[in-house]
């Protein structure tokens, strides 16, 4: 016997199932928020690199524990500002917007993820440098003073930093570095140094490696697999002078020559006249530029007819797809504070923030449609930065601006920020004498293609320097 | 060796200095035209060296298409976009030289903030056209400079023609001379002002395309390159087309020498004390005012 299924009966069926769904969906939910637990990530990861070229073996074993909370309720009250000193436009413009990328996603995470930052939303204020020192220290003014924010995330230019440090102080403002490195803004050379003294204060804090724990990773490479004369060549401002300082200090410690320095105006377009400086007799030259004044000034190199050799920090080349410039950086070692590349550091953590950030594995971004290398180096310190407020508000119960000092405090005694979600970069020891934070490095080469592959990654304690300065002696 | 190290130097700072004085003086020429024949002294002229540049990036960078396609299509729209605001914002306020001084002023602010809102803040950098250097036997020098050269070199050779072979170039040369007279006779006067501001700005974009694939383009470079034309229009006479080359490629080579020999910032406090010691002794300029 057949039952012929009538249309009642299949609406039957339909409101049933209907019925039966919300039920199992409203239990469900009320079942999931009782009773499921704290979600804990465990990753262990261990690391064993030799390389041919690279100077030693290198073994890293690295365990992290991570306790992810559940979600929250949405963020309400009060919002806190935060504010980014964003070079929109000038010479540092391309870090600008990867950086504000990282600054949105951030707190887009915090606010729609994260239950805000204790409780309340997080807005974020953006306001653009141009890339220069007296516009940048009057946009820090106005973040804290018109927007109200009250933590700022610094510019990439250090000129910017150095102007805004005395306006951070003035306004008791904890101020973030946003992946400037000049050493002078914790510390430089100590606090009475005649050349490169110190420019920071006790409200400054530095998640990003500086040039003070760049160049002993890069200094010693380069002199054992590059080059012993040198000649440095330079933009002529704070992040230039720390690197044709601290360059010519390594490298003649290690038994080497710096014979010409060459520092360059911000601003110049035509490095023809520079690049007739550099003697017949230098073996290799050390750039220091950014993005297009990088493009310009190895173009105009080559095409001089200089057949040396080159050896760099990454800051060179973050931000340029070195593929257009690959026939003359092809072999060219450089230090990386994270790879360009997805493979040589592939975490969770970074697969996580590179998807936020709307980055691929090659380290390409997109930005007003267009797919521009990212500035991933240095980008990542914005994002870190707004999760060490994040930490530090809701462990030090921060209400308002009148408990800044609270931020500091607790910067001053955290130690140890633990690979995460939050810290995607790597585990980094949070020194308390010059608030600088000293994590992972990797030292890399760039092949045939213009792409950089890591040859050997570094660890925290490899460019661990003694401090210059201890800002907790200074009074806020 | 120091004798070869500095003639060499020397040799280089030449060839540069020809190089770029040409690319600068081809901005001053379309800068001193419109000067001459309008008398207007254009602020906005910088932009229009820098909106060449930008289309070529547009063009090679971001089309993957020729750079010598760039060469044509540039200097055409920037010289219709010279036609337009010549018809809309300067021809309203001519014979009113503190109301043109403030229009161009306004027109390089909106102009400028036009370029950073549509191509962003970056600066990029157009591949060069042709690659490698000229081995000689004290220097290495770029090719693709050479070749700037040279077509700084044709692009004022067919402005001279065409001032000097056409009719156009005939009222343009007839209006610079005695406006009044020309208006007399008939000339157009309207016209000829609106087609040597198009051909001062195609001009200037040319410049900016040669430019290029030397500095990168951003849309703030055209205050430097104002800055130095206009300094090559005083030096040179104003209005005058010849003296513009000559200011041009004179203050090329002293500024380059002197850089690589000295440092590029005495360079140009060296090339201002001449400009200055020439303006003592020839207020009127190199060639003299209104020569052609």
């Amino acid at each position: 016997m057949t039952v012929k299924e009538t249309r009642r009966d299949f609406l039957k069926y339909v409101a049933t199932g209907i019925v039966c769904g919300v039920i199992a969906g409203v239990g469900g939910w009320f079942a999931g928020s009782a009773a499921v637990p704290a979600k804990t990530v465990t990753q262990t990861k261990t690391v064993t690199k030799t390389a041919a070229a690279a100077p030693t073996t290198v073994t890293t074993t690295t365990t992290v524990t991570k306790v992810i909370k559940p979600t929250p309720e949405a963020p309400k009250g009060e919002p806190i500002k935060i504010g980014y000193q964003g070079d929109l436009t000038g010479f540092c413009s391309a870090f600008g917007w990867s950086k504000s990328i990282a600054f949105e996603a951030a707190i887009k995470k915090i606010n729609e993820e994260l239950g805000g930052i204790d409780g309340r939303p997080v807005v974020g204020i953006i306001e653009d440098t141009q890339t220069k020192s007296d516009v940048g220290a009057e946009k820090f003014r106005k973040l804290v003073l018109e927007h109200g924010c009250s933590f700022v995330i610094s510019s990439t230019s250090s000129g910017v930093n150095i102007a805004s440090m005395p306006l951070a102080k003035e306004l008791k403002t904890p101020y973030f570095n946003g992946a400037s490195m000049s050493h002078q803004l914790c510390g430089g050379h100590g606090p009475n140094h005649p050349r490169f003294p110190n420019k920071g204060n006790r409200w400054f804090v530095s998640l990003q490696s500086l040039v003070s724990d760049q160049v002993p990773c890069i200094a010693p490479v380069l002199y054992e697999h590059v080059a012993h004369k040198w000649t440095t060549v330079y933009w002529d401002y704070a992040w230039g002078q720390s690197h044709d300082v601290l360059f010519t200090e390594y490298i003649e410690a290690l038994g080497g020559k710096v014979i010409k320095h060459i520092p360059v105006p911000l601003g110049t377009k035509d490095f023809l006249p520079y690049i007739a400086k550099i003697p017949k007799e230098t073996e290799a030259v050390y750039p220091v530029f950014l993005l297009s004044a990088t493009v310009s000034f190895l173009t105009q190199l080559k095409e001089s007819g200089y057949e040396g050799e080159l050896g760099f920090v990454i800051c060179l080349v973050d931000g340029v797809d070195c593929e257009a410039l690959a026939d003359i950086v092809k072999g060219c070692w450089t230090l990386e504070y994270w790879p360009r590349m997805l493979k040589y550091d592939d975490t969770p953590y970074n697969r996580d923030y590179r998807k936020r950030n709307k980055m691929d594995e090659y380290g390409y971004q997109i930005y007003r449609g267009k797919r521009i290398m990212s500035t991933n180096s240095h980008s990542w310190a914005v994002w870190q930065n707004i999760f060490l407020i994040k930490e530090a508000v809701e462990a030090t119960g921060w209400k308002d601006r009148r408990d800044n000092e609270k931020i500091i405090r607790y910067v001053e005694k955290v130690g140890v920020l633990p690979w995460s979600y939050e810290y995607p970069q790597g585990p980094m020891f949070l020194r308390a004498e010059d608030h600088h934070g000293i994590g992972r490095k990797w030292l890399s080469r760039i092949d045939e293609k213009g792409r950089i592959h890591v040859v050997e990654e570094l660890r925290p304690e490899d460019s661990w320097f003694k401090p210059t300065i201890d800002f907790r002696k200074m009074s806020f | 060796m120091i004798i070869e190290e500095i003639i060499s130097k020397l040799f280089l700072g030449v060839f540069n200095g020809v190089a770029w004085g040409l690319i600068i003086a081809l901005i001053a020429l379309g800068l001193s035209l419109i000067l001459g024949i309008m008398e207007i002294v254009n602020f906005a002229h910088g932009e229009l060296f820098m909106i060449g540049g930008v289309i070529t990036v547009y063009i090679v960078v971001f089309s993957n298409l020729s750079f010598w396609l760039a060469c044509v299509v540039a200097p055409l729209v920037v010289a219709a976009l010279g036609m337009a605001l010549e018809r809309t914002v300067l021809r309203p306020v001519e014979g009113a030289p503190e109301r043109t001084i403030i229009a161009t002023l306004g027109l390089s602010f909106i102009l400028m903030q036009t370029v950073l809102l549509i191509y962003g803040g970056s600066a990029y950098n157009v591949p060069s056209p042709i690659s490698g250097v000229f081995k000689l036997p004290l220097i290495a020098y770029s090719k693709y400079r050479l070749v700037a050269a040279i077509m700084s070199i044709l692009c004022l050779l067919f402005v001279l023609a065409i001032l000097y072979k056409t009719k156009l170039g005939l009222w343009i040369r007839a209006s610079q001379q005695h406006l009044e007279m020309a208006q007399a006779l008939g000339i157009n006067v309207k016209y000829v002002n609106m087609m040597a501001f198009a051909l001062g700005s195609g001009v200037a974009a040319l410049a900016g395309v040669i430019a290029s694939p030397i500095i990168a383009m951003e849309w703030i470079v055209g205050i430097d390159a104002l800055l130095l034309a206009f300094i090559v229009v005083l030096v040179g006479g104003l209005g005058s087309i010849k003296g513009t080359f000559v200011a041009g490629i004179t203050i090329g080579i002293i500024e380059s020498t002197a850089g690589i020999l000295l440092s590029p910032t005495f360079a140009r406090a060296i090339s201002l004390s001449i400009c200055i010691a020439i303006l003592a002794l020839r207020p009127e300029g190199l060639i003299g005012v209104w020569s052609g």
